[in-house]
């Protein structure tokens, strides 16, 4: 027990001093493996987690949907879908907040990264919110907020990752996220539900439109509902894997920027290399993760933490509401698919010790994962929202989110006392 | 002029690997919507493709490796990044040192797993490409990015490390 609490603390040293947190995780898994075996056996291991790491079929799922994700967001499909939602609800009190909300759902849906969702809706929504007079903080929360929904609603790296992680399938960690993901948009605006009841002026009514305009502006989302049904319909019936179903959302995904978003040749290298450099720094996440993890598998550390909440004699759902309030501070600060690989090994063991479903498990995952992406200090989308809104002050730009997160901590609890949300559509996965 | 030289080596080298990275992405791509489609349309998967895709993907993570570094993406935790100054620079030192030997070792290692699969001669099943060149040039690519790590250590790139955004 006391080398693996040492060994966090250091990581937690290192990852403080700014050190990479892939090469932070190596470098204490190496050494406390060496500590508890020896530095040759340690030596062997690092190369063997590297070599099959990298040459492991399952993981290229992973350079796919970062793909598709990226080439996604130039087929110019967000604009097409926040006009739909606008013509919708857009003459609503926070209308347009909401229209963010639902269309930043429904851009979840093609895309999985929370990041490209965040920086796509903040070219498209915030000019038209601050037209109408919405109030800077209600833009700043609805925006980040709304880009976490791709976490959520399938694909999503998250559950790409804990699905590796865990060897749980990711398939069905995606069917999953339908349910939770489609009352995740419904709490997001309840929140601005609630923000405008309270201030009127924070979001103005937009302009109704009549059923012709509504009808026509669905017609044009037939690529991201085309893309959605393919992908998750055959990953459904069992038609192909996850891992399939990337390669194929990525290759509509290119055709669809190529010929929808006109995208030009010189820009494809970039956005084929972006998501490559990307991959690779999840790569050496995984890598470190895993070094890590195999450091920890060789102290008593994980049967000490089942001892411990035996002998505590705690109901099982105080033992998940403790993961989730340790997950609520840690995302607080780390970057979130790094802290997937890094606790996840530790405390899915004990989560399904309990008798809970691996599966639903993931989901409450990408929930916590949801709020900490907004949470301050390192609240990325905030930052991401920032990079537009120069002019808002930080302190009001995460002011903006607290609804936003009270909100998603009620679906948090919701999904904890009432698993069958998560489960309900997996009973009858193929 | 040997900034220069250095600098125009520096750009040829990145141009190299960018071409290759996203080649091997957009091969891996291909391979699986051929592979997938071959399957259920024509009911003839492609041959070795699983090898195949295993491979293009060792490939693309470890051709991307000296990228990452280079452009600074690395995942970081930002709570106690130092202001500009000697701080500042000694925890880039650091950090740099340490992703070096780190992908040092990583490299020393592979080349050793690589020196094994040779003398055993193993190749994959199907389309027999021999497995030891594949970890010769994964431990030839990790050499790279402790390469690339080091200069990142003495050189820091002219903008500060941001999230990417576009």
């Amino acid at each position: 027990m006391i080398e693996t609490l040492v060994g966090f603390a250091a990581f937690i040293l290192l990852a403080f001093l700014r050190i990479p947190l892939a090469i932070a995780m190596t470098i204490v898994g190496f050494l406390g493996f060496g500590h508890m075996v020896n530095i040759n056996a340690s030596l062997a291991m690092v190369g063997q987690v590297t070599y099959e790491t990298g040459l492991a079929y399952s993981l290229s799922v992973i350079p796919l949907f970062i793909l598709m994700g990226n080439l996604i967001v130039r087929a110019k499909l967000a604009e097409e879908l926040f006009r739909a939602a606008y013509a919708f609800v857009g003459h609503w009190r926070g209308g347009l907040a909401m229209s963010t909300i639902v269309a930043s759902g429904g851009f979840g849906a093609i895309c999985g990264s929370a990041i490209a969702t965040t920086a796509t809706f903040s070219q498209i929504a915030e000019p038209s919110m601050r037209k109408f007079g919405y109030k800077p903080s209600l833009i700043a929360g609805t925006i980040a907020s709304g880009g976490t929904l791709g976490i959520l609603i399938p694909p999503s790296l998250v559950f790409v990752i804990y699905g590796i992680m865990t060897e749980e399938s990711i398939g069905k960690l995606f069917i999953a996220g339908i349910l939770p993901g489609i009352l995740a948009i419904g709490f997001l605006c309840g929140a601005i539900f609630y923000v405008v009841r309270r201030d009127p002026l924070a979001g103005p009514k937009g302009e109704r439109q009549g059923w012709a305009v509504r009808l026509a502006s669905l017609r044009r989302v037939w690529a991201v509902v085309l893309l959605f049904v393919v992908i998750l319909g055959g990953i459904y019936a069992g038609i192909f894997t996850a891992t399939e179903g990337a390669g194929i959302g990525a290759g509509g995904a290119l055709i669809f920027a190529l010929v929808l978003g006109k995208m030009r040749l010189r820009d494809l290298v970039e956005v084929f290399v972006q998501s490559a450099t990307m991959a690779a720094g999840l790569f050496l996440i995984l890598v470190g993760a895993t070094i890590f993890t195999n450091f920890v598998n060789l102290t008593t550390m994980p049967y000490d933490l089942v001892a411990l909440i035996q002998g505590a004699n705690m109901a099982p759902v105080m033992v998940v509401l403790m993961i989730c309030l340790v997950y609520l501070v840690l995302g607080t600060a780390m970057e979130e698919l790094s802290m997937i690989a890094l606790t996840v090994p530790l405390f899915y063991p004990i989560v399904t010790d309990l008798g809970y479903s691996g599966i639903w498990f993931g989901v409450i995952v990408a929930v916590v994962c949801q709020i900490g992406l907004t949470t301050p200090p390192v609240g990325i989308n905030i930052f991401v929202v920032k990079s537009v809104m120069k002019d808002l002050p930080l302190r009001e730009a995460f002011r903006g989110t607290w609804p936003f997160n009270a909100a998603l901590v009620l679906l948090l609890l919701l999904l904890v006392f009432v698993p069958g949300i998560a489960t309900l559509l997996v009973e009858n996965v193929r | 002029m040997a900034a220069s030289l250095f600098s125009r080596l520096n750009r040829w080298i990145s141009t190299f690997f960018t071409y290759v990275t996203a080649t091997l992405l957009f091969v891996l791509m291909a391979v699986t919507c051929v592979d997938v489609t071959g399957r259920y349309f024509f009911n003839h998967p492609l041959f070795g493709g699983l090898e195949l895709t295993e491979i293009l993907l060792a490939g693309m993570v470890f051709f991307a490796l000296p990228l990452v570094c280079a452009r600074e993406e690395n995942i970081v935790i930002d709570l106690m990044t130092m202001p500009q100054g000697k701080l500042r620079i000694a925890q880039n030192v650091l950090a740099n040192i340490a992703g070096a030997v780190t992908a040092g070792v990583m490299s020393q290692q592979m080349w050793l797993r690589a020196l094994r699969l040779d003398k055993a001669g193993e190749t994959t099943i199907q389309i027999k490409i021999p497995l030891d060149m594949v970890a010769y040039t994964i431990s030839g690519l990790l050499a790279v990015t402790a390469i690339a790590f080091l200069i990142r250590a003495f050189i820091p790139s002219p903008v500060p490390a941001s999230p990417q955004v576009d």
